[in-house]
Formats: structure tokens, sequence, C-alpha cells
């Protein structure tokens, strides 16, 4: 064969390299193509990774009897040129599931995400977020998150809200009507706001069908972090008095606690710029009560003698901390708020400990940009 | 140009169209391949009868905890809707709250009102309808789908009930009880059931799948209120007492998981 010759062949088949590329080029690096047939197209009527199936067929036939076991690791697929068209029988010939031979089809064994998260920030507003294991306290509040998503699969995120509901459960507020009884105070610490700082990861993503007609996907987040939140305590529990009123009840605050959070859930995406999550996180903190309104122990008891001997609660030798203020005047019924600081001196002066959990349901909608 | 360099020519313009064309055919097949790898799906349940079995586990136990045993017999009448029916056995008990306020609740109070959701099911069946619009596929691992339905469930039917009380003792010696008012050992009392469920349903083969369900059984409460608590004997366990007039409904939540065989 002549030189020139030679020089045109590697050229034509640098043009058919260049070519195939091109066709493989809209699936993408992360998606490998495979170049099958458009009769084996037809039948593959599931998912990219299960064998076809005739559309007949009863769903009972079991699907891996359809597919050959492979036999041997698949080799290079044909080029899909005419001159190297293979038989028939071959395009047909599936492998794991899928028509490796057949040179008209792509198929994706991974299929692309349709929209992508890295480098973008989302906002999340979790318009209820619902304790669903308190036992003695309950908890509903409304909680936002910046999300900023450093990788498609890996984020950084600051979670931040308040508890609008904190409050004894109707068990604990049966406890004390009814039985006389009430669990140790650091138990039924109430968490009022918190913000928490972590990292998300999105390990699992997947798709689904709403009925036939609309397409979703979604993923598994799995994120946590830790930060602060601030709690208190019930000191006297809501009463009706004599003129039919209803006085509510009244708390103390116990001050900031180290929190952190792990939670888990489902992200669907509802194009590119919105998406739904629905969220079980469980927010761990440590409850030792130690002071109520900054005041300890000596405080209470200063006061608690100066109530009792009919002064003001303010005129009582306290610390630097401790804001006495909160147990004088009265409230809007009337009642003296100096009556919670007996409560208070019996919370703290035997200190309790726990360590809590609230698990709640957080479901909220979420903005790309 | 010579006629062999006009050949070569015309041969490459249709390598390359052809590269583009196959181009393009490669994105119509995306559409086309992603389009069927997403809405038509492996497993079909539509005319398909079930039957499963399931264990309920209390999710927070408060005064009474359930361990609820369960078999169904389900029909799809069409992929995203089925009927069920569940029969079963509850194993319930106290908590150790609820004996803890037994041994340790005033005893001062002149007048008693008992504590709420103190019934324990036992025997319950009920009928419900499942909707399953959403059929779905995650990948756990690169190399292992795992597809699922993802159902509301929604139904009643009857349940039988027992009930001790935490505060009406009628077998007293000392300061200990040692019997508190019970109902419906005897006779079971029958309370309506409601039940809601939200689930998933994942394939592990075409015949067999795995449920996970958040479930709630619901049934409405009875207790005592104005007993007084020196008129408690067992003759008259509730010393005129009278029920509580807005007792409410007691919602037992608990986590389901359940194997179905499809047939």
């Amino acid at each position: 064969m002549l030189p020139s010759s030679l020089r045109s062949m590697f050229f034509l088949a640098a043009l058919l390299a260049a070519g195939q590329t091109v066709a493989a080029g809209p699936l993408g690096p992360g998606a490998p193509v495979f170049v099958l047939g458009q009769a084996a197209a037809a039948q593959a009527d599931d998912d990219e990774d299960e064998p076809a199936r005739p559309p007949d067929k009863k769903p009972d036939a079991a699907p891996a009897a359809a597919t050959p076991a492979p036999t041997a690791p698949p080799a290079a697929p044909p080029a899909a040129s005419g001159s190297t068209a293979t038989s028939s029988a071959e395009q047909m010939r599936l492998v794991n599931g899928a028509p490796l031979y057949n040179p008209n089809v792509g198929v994706h064994i991974v299929e692309q995400k349709r929209f992508s998260d890295s480098g973008r920030f989302e906002l999340t507003l979790f318009p209820v977020a619902l304790q669903v294991n308190g036992k003695f306290t309950q908890h509903i509040g409304t909680m936002g998150q910046l999300t900023y998503h450093l990788q498609e699969n890996f984020g950084l995120m600051i979670t931040g809200g308040g508890n609008w509901l904190n409050s004894e459960s109707p068990l604990q507020g049966e406890l004390v009507s009814k039985g006389q009884l009430t669990v140790q105070p650091a138990t039924a610490l109430l968490w009022t706001w918190g913000v928490l700082a972590g990292v998300e990861v999105t390990p699992f993503y997947g798709k689904f069908a709403l009925f036939e007609g609309s397409l979703g996907q979604f993923s598994v987040v799995i994120n946590g972090g830790a930060g602060v939140g601030a709690t208190r305590v019930t000191l006297l529990g809501e009463r009706e008095l004599a003129n039919g009123n209803i006085d509510p009840a009244t708390y103390g605050d116990t001050g900031l606690r180290f929190m952190a959070s792990l939670g888990i859930g489902f992200r669907f995406q509802l194009g590119s710029r919105f998406t739904l999550r629905f969220e079980v996180r469980d927010v761990v903190y440590t409850a030792r009560m130690e002071t109520i309104n900054g005041c300890n122990s000596a405080d209470l008891r200063a006061m608690d003698n100066a109530t009792r001997g009919g002064r003001p609660p303010t005129s009582a030798m306290v610390g630097p901390g401790c804001r006495a203020a909160e147990f004088d005047g009265e409230n809007e019924n009337g009642q003296k708020n100096s009556r919670n600081v007996t409560p208070a001196l019996n919370l703290v002066k035997e200190p309790t400990s726990d360590v809590l959990n609230n698990v709640g349901l957080y479901a909220g909608i979420s903005f790309l940009f | 140009m010579s006629v062999r360099n006009v050949f070569k020519m015309t041969a490459l313009s249709l390598v390359l169209a052809a590269g583009a064309a196959s181009a393009q055919a490669g994105r119509d097949d995306d559409e086309v391949v992603e389009k069927v790898a997403v809405r038509n799906r492996l497993y079909l349940v539509e005319k398909r009868f079930e039957v499963g079995g399931h264990v309920g586990l209390s999710l927070l136990p408060r005064l009474t905890e359930h361990y609820n045993f369960n078999l169904s017999v389900g029909y799809n009448l069409v992929e995203w809707f089925a009927f069920e029916a569940r029969l079963g056995y509850a194993y319930a008990q106290q908590t150790t709250l609820a004996e803890d306020v037994q041994t340790k609740s005033g005893q001062t109070l002149p007048r008693i009102n008992e504590f709420s959701n103190l019934w324990q099911m036992g025997f319950n069946g009920v009928v419900g309808v499942r909707f399953q619009p959403i059929y779905g596929k995650i990948n756990l691992l690169a190399e292992l789908p795992v597809h699922f339905q993802l159902y509301l469930w929604a139904g009643g039917g009857v349940g039988t009930f027992s009930r001790e009380s935490l505060q009406l003792c009628v077998q007293r010696s000392g300061s200990t009880c040692n019997g508190f008012y019970r109902e419906g050992d005897a006779a079971p009392v029958i309370k309506p059931l409601v039940s809601l469920a939200l689930g998933f349903r994942f394939f592990i083969a075409n015949r067999h799948g795995v449920k996970l369900e958040a479930r709630t059984w619901s049934w409405p409460d009875s207790y005592f209120v104005n007993i007084e608590r020196a008129a408690v004997t067992p003759s008259n366990p509730t010393a005129n007492g009278t029920l509580a007039p807005n007792a409410g409904f007691t919602t037992l939540s608990q986590l389901d998981l359940g194997y179905s065989f499809l047939f």
C-alpha cells in the first residue's frame, strides 16, 4: 500500500472515531453508553438495568429467566458502522439485562441527574417541625436552613429556628394533676430556639413515577450538625382561677445548651429551582438544671426568704447574673410573679441532669440559587 | 481537484454527517430510553392478590405498650389502588411508668380523676384501602437498584379492649395495693378502630415485598372522673364516679414491619 493511501486510511479512521465520540457526547462522561438495537429498545419495557420482557407477558414471569447469565465480561461493543454490523441474534443478546451488542440504542447504566446541585445554595423553610417523641414535653416549631452544595453529594448547612409551641405534654399534666407526681425537672426541659451548623450528604439518588404521568427524582439526605439552643422549664402549670379565667403556665429561663443533631430524609426535586424535603431529625442536648433566670440556689433561697418575709424578691442580695426583676411584679391576670420563686428553688436546690432527644418531623420547601 | 480527492471529500462528509446524525439519534434515544426507564415498572401489581404478615412496635409507649401481630389479605384493583383486610392480635401491657404511677400516685386526694389512654388493644381487625400512586427506584449501591411503592393506607374496623386503672385499688392490704380495677377481662369490650398508615413496599422479587410503615390505631377512650377515694370497694370500684364527658380518642403510633406475597 502506498504511503498516501495509508495516510488517507488513518485520516478516515480518525474521522470515524470522532464521529463516534460526537455520538456518545450527549450522554455525558459519567454515563457509560452502549450502542444497541431499536428492536430491543421497544422490548426494553422497563428500567435500564432490568431485563427486557415481552409486552404481553404475565408479570409473574421471573425476570431473571429472561436474562442469560453473563458468561464472560462483555467485549467492547462493535462500532456502529455498517461494515461491522453484527447479526440480528447477536444484537438481541442481553448482557446483564442490557442489549450491549445492539448498535442503535444508547442505554444509561447509571442515569444522569437532570439537575445539578454542585456549587448552588439552597434556602429551605420548614414551616412545621413537629416533635414526635414527646412523652413529657411537646414542641412545634418553624425552622430555616441554608445549604451550600460544595459538591453534588456533599454540602455545608446552617439551621436555625424556634419552637413556637414548647410546653409540658398532656401526660405530664395528668401526672401532676391526677397523680401528684412529676418527672425530674431536667427531663422536662423545653427547647425554645436553636442554631446548628453542619454537613449534609446525599448518598442515594432515586426516581419515581406518580401514576403514569409525572416523573420525579429524589435523593436521600443525611445530615448532622452542632450548635447552641435556648431552654426553659415550667415553674407553675396552667390553672383555672376562681373568677373563671385561665392563669397561664409560667416558665423560667434555664440558659443556652450545647446541641447536636442527626437527621435523615427525602428531598424531592421540583424542577431546577425547588425541592420538597421531609426529614426526621434528632436534636440531642444535655439538661443539667443549676440556674433559673440566671439565679442559682443561693440567689433563689435569698429571694424565697425575702418573699416569705413580705418583701419583694428584688430586695434580696443576689449574684450579678441573677435577673431578680423577672420574679417581681404581676402578670396580666394580676398574679404575682414572686409565686415562681419557691418552685424555682425546688427545681435547682437538688440539681438534676439528663440527656434529651427531641425527635422531630420536618416538612419544608427549598429554593435553589 | 482530482476525482479521487472528490471521492475522499464526499466520503468524509458522509462520515461526519453520519457522526452528527448519530449524535442526534443519541439524544433522541437518550430521551426515549430515559422516559422508558423511569415510567415503566418492573413489578406490576394490578389485578393481583396478596397476603402478608406484619409486626407493629410502639414508637412512643407512654402508659401502655403494644406489639401488634397482623395477617393481611389484599387485592390490587389497579396499579395505584388496592383493598386490604388485616386481622391480628396485639400483645399489650402497662409500661414501667404506669406501674410507678400505681405505686406512687398521691393517696391523699379525696376525689380521683382517672388517667386517660389506658385501654389496651387485643384482637383487632380492619378493612381499608391503599392508595399507592408513587412507584420509584433507588440505587442503594451502584449495582443494587431497589424498586418501591409509597402508599397511604386508611381503614376502619373493630377491636377488643381491656383496661387496668392506675388509681382505683380494689384489693388492698395495708398500704400495698394487690389489685386494681379492671375492665374488659370477663367480657371483652369492643370498640371501633380507625387505622392510618404511610408506608413503603420494597420489592425484593416479583412476588415478594417488604413493607415498612408508620401506622396509627385510634379508638375512643373512656375513664372515670370524680371518684370518691374512700368509697372505692370491690363491689363498687368506681365509687359513684362518672365517665369523663369528653374523653377523646387514644392514638397508638407504631412502626410496622411486614412481608407481602403477591400471587
